[in-house]
């Protein structure tokens, strides 16, 4: 048996000793400052959240100071202040957080477990099935279809427009997940393949249209722009729910997912089930957007630029990623929908605010990428 | 404590393990050699459960390895792949990342330490909040063996783990390696190019052909005939500070070099 270098073996174990202890203390300080700062950044972005949540609530026709809002979110105000921050504004800033949340988070862990930093369940096809579940719902009650018996009753309202955006959101999700698994794709041809997805679920909605009658017809449309004015408390306890309980499951596995953005194989021999938890967080992804589409309707782009921002900021470990996007989702539609709201004459869904910001911007930021790459 | 007995693995029909049979004792470490194709590769990843034979058996401490869960299986083998993705997370975090079977909520101090331990050994603590996407591809390498060690596997499967590294940092990681593994009494099997690498910081090596093995013993067993029967090429062996040295022939390489037709392709 050969002996190499056991004089240098073990002159390495004693540098480790004698360093560790000396510069260890030093370097483990600088790791703890590092990870330190993260946490800050997303104090930080916490504390932002809530100081324009506050003057959000507080601006808008009937103007109260956001001191006043501060009394009456702790049981004071007036009759009226109560009114319209309990009844008016806070629900729909509520939903802003929420669905902001469920969107940013969705994203990141899509585009960890697809690998492809293009993913969200915007550019997946996931939005356009969801609304044409939720579409297929409205037509379904129209036609009298599932009209009687306990399925009506499940399948009639927003609970048969949620299960229905939800079903038809894991079709999408089938076709992608199967697609990326079956066939060697790049994530750009995944992209291709949500974009093709849209069309066939837009073309299906469009055909929905032009068979129901005009009352049926004009509800689609006005529940395709996103708009968090159609929240109520029902409709937000059911999104928070779903959030709370998929935001559990995506921090729980945050480590899963430092290791499988190494790659499978490395997942895979660190004793992680990479097939499962592939399924699990597809599935609970679309699923978190799904129920949050069907409550608001289509909201693009926050999935997509939430972790991407945060990437930049933060890095791309998700120990503080998750957390950071949410925020980030939350931020930005927390701010699209206050522009929307109070930047216009009339109030404007945030649905298309998103998509006016976050489409030239995430232009820009591709081409930025992309001179990095090529300099 | 690993043993492999008469595995067989195909590819659809494409039959590319025959009758592998061999053993690694505790603290090992063998490296398999042979020409590009051979199944090399497929063999490592049998080891790691990637791929289930179709054919025979592997065992390790006892248990049969393809009867194991995933999560035990992590207990055992630790791998470092020849290529994957640098994430945008520090060099002290993706080598954590291997500390994922021992880390329930958050990372204990045994976690950190260990990984503080190894980078030093690896001689890489000054990388340690660097992005890992903006290191070089030996120091990335280095990570990822660092990454594999901390999860304190049993076995350690590399698929070449010099091949991003010049020769003056091959001998370097390579010298770090077989110390580190020595001290943490892990045993290692790992693919290889260069013979004379292999021959320094083997015990023993495997040369494999045709998806068979040719032959398995320590580096006293390289002599020419063998290197002819599984590289194809003349070569002399020479012994150069009580290590076997393997050198083409000088023939060899002009008969390669008159193959070249100086236009760089190979004459029809």
């Amino acid at each position: 048996m050969p002996r190499y270098s056991d004089s240098h073996a073990a002159q390495g174990r004693g540098l480790i000793s004698l360093e560790g202890n000396c510069k260890g203390g030093r370097d483990s300080d600088a790791y703890l400052q590092f990870t330190g700062r993260k946490v800050l950044v997303l104090l930080f972005m916490g504390l932002v959240i809530i100081v324009v949540s506050i003057f959000s609530i507080a601006s808008g026709v009937y103007s109260i100071s956001p001191a006043d809002v501060i009394e009456v979110l702790f049981g004071g105000g007036s009759t009226m202040e109560r009114t319209v921050v309990w009844s008016v504004r806070a629900p729909r800033i509520a939903a802003a957080l929420i669905v902001g949340s469920a969107l940013g988070v969705s994203g990141t862990v899509m585009q960890c477990v697809l690998k492809n930093p293009l993913a969200s369940p915007y550019t997946l096809g996931i939005s356009s099935a969801a609304a044409f579940g939720a579409a297929f719902s409205l037509a379904a009650s129209y036609f009298g279809l599932f009209s009687s018996g306990l399925v009506g009753e499940v399948l009639g309202g927003i609970y048969g427009m949620a299960i229905s955006a939800f079903v038809w959101s894991m079709v999408a999700v089938m076709v992608t997940v199967s697609l990326s698994k079956l066939v060697s794709t790049t994530p750009e041809s995944m992209i291709l393949t949500g974009v093709a997805l849209g069309a066939i679920f837009s073309s299906a909605l469009s055909s929905l249209q032009y068979f129901v009658d005009d009352t049926t017809l004009a509800s689609m449309v006005y529940w395709q722009f996103g708009d968090l004015s159609k929240v109520n408390t029902i409709k937000l306890g059911i999104m928070a729910a779903a959030t709370l309980i998929t935001s559990i499951y995506f921090v729980h596995k945050r480590w899963d997912y430092n290791a499988m953005e190494v790659g499978d194989d490395v997942s895979r021999s660190l004793g992680i089930d990479t097939k499962r938890t592939l399924i699990f967080t597809m599935v609970l992804s679309s699923g978190v957007t799904a129920i949050c589409i069907s409550m608001v309707g289509i909201i693009g782009f926050v999935g997509l630029m939430a972790p991407h921002f945060m990437r930049r900021v933060i890095g791309g470990d998700h120990r503080f990623l998750i957390p950071g996007s949410m925020l980030m989702g939350a931020s930005i539609l927390l701010i699209a929908d206050s522009i929307g709201r109070l930047a216009f004459v009339i109030s404007f869904p945030v649905g298309i605010i998103t998509s006016f910001l976050g489409g030239p911007l995430f232009i820009l930021i591709l081409s930025r990428e992309r001179r990095k790459t090529e300099g | 404590m690993l043993s492999v007995s008469n595995l067989n693995f195909q590819y659809g029909k494409t039959k590319v393990l025959h009758e592998v049979s061999f053993d690694i004792e505790d603290n090992a470490i063998v490296s398999i050699l042979g020409p590009n194709g051979v199944g090399k590769t497929t063999l490592l990843r049998c080891l790691c459960n990637f791929h289930r034979p179709s054919e025979g058996c592997m065992t390790i401490d006892g248990n049969n390895m393809t009867d194991l869960p995933i999560r035990e299986m992590a207990k055992y083998i630790g791998y470092v792949p020849q290529r994957s993705r640098a994430s945008r997370t520090t060099v002290f975090d993706s080598i954590l990342i291997g500390r994922r079977l021992f880390i329930k909520w958050s990372v204990t101090k045994k976690d950190i330490d260990l990984v503080w331990e190894i980078m030093d050994a690896l001689n890489m603590r000054s990388l340690a909040l660097r992005f890992a996407d903006e290191i070089s591809g030996g120091e990335f390498q280095k990570a990822q063996i660092a990454r594999a060690i901390v999860q304190e596997p049993r076995v350690l499967i590399m698929d070449e783990p010099t091949s991003n590294l010049d020769i003056a940092n091959q001998h370097r990681t390579m010298h770090m390696i077989c110390d580190l593994v020595r001290s943490k009494s892990i045993s290692t099997v790992m693919t290889m190019h260069d013979i004379n690498l292999a021959a320094n910081f083997s015990d023993k090596l495997l040369f494999m052909k045709d998806g068979r093995i040719v032959s398995y013993g320590d580096k006293w067993m390289i002599n020419e005939d063998l290197v002819k029967e599984v590289y194809g090429i003349d070569v002399d062996v020479i012994e150069h500070k009580g290590t076997p040295f393997v050198i083409p022939r000088k023939e060899q390489a002009d008969a390669c070099l008159s193959k070249d037709n100086g236009s760089g392709r190979p004459e029809a």
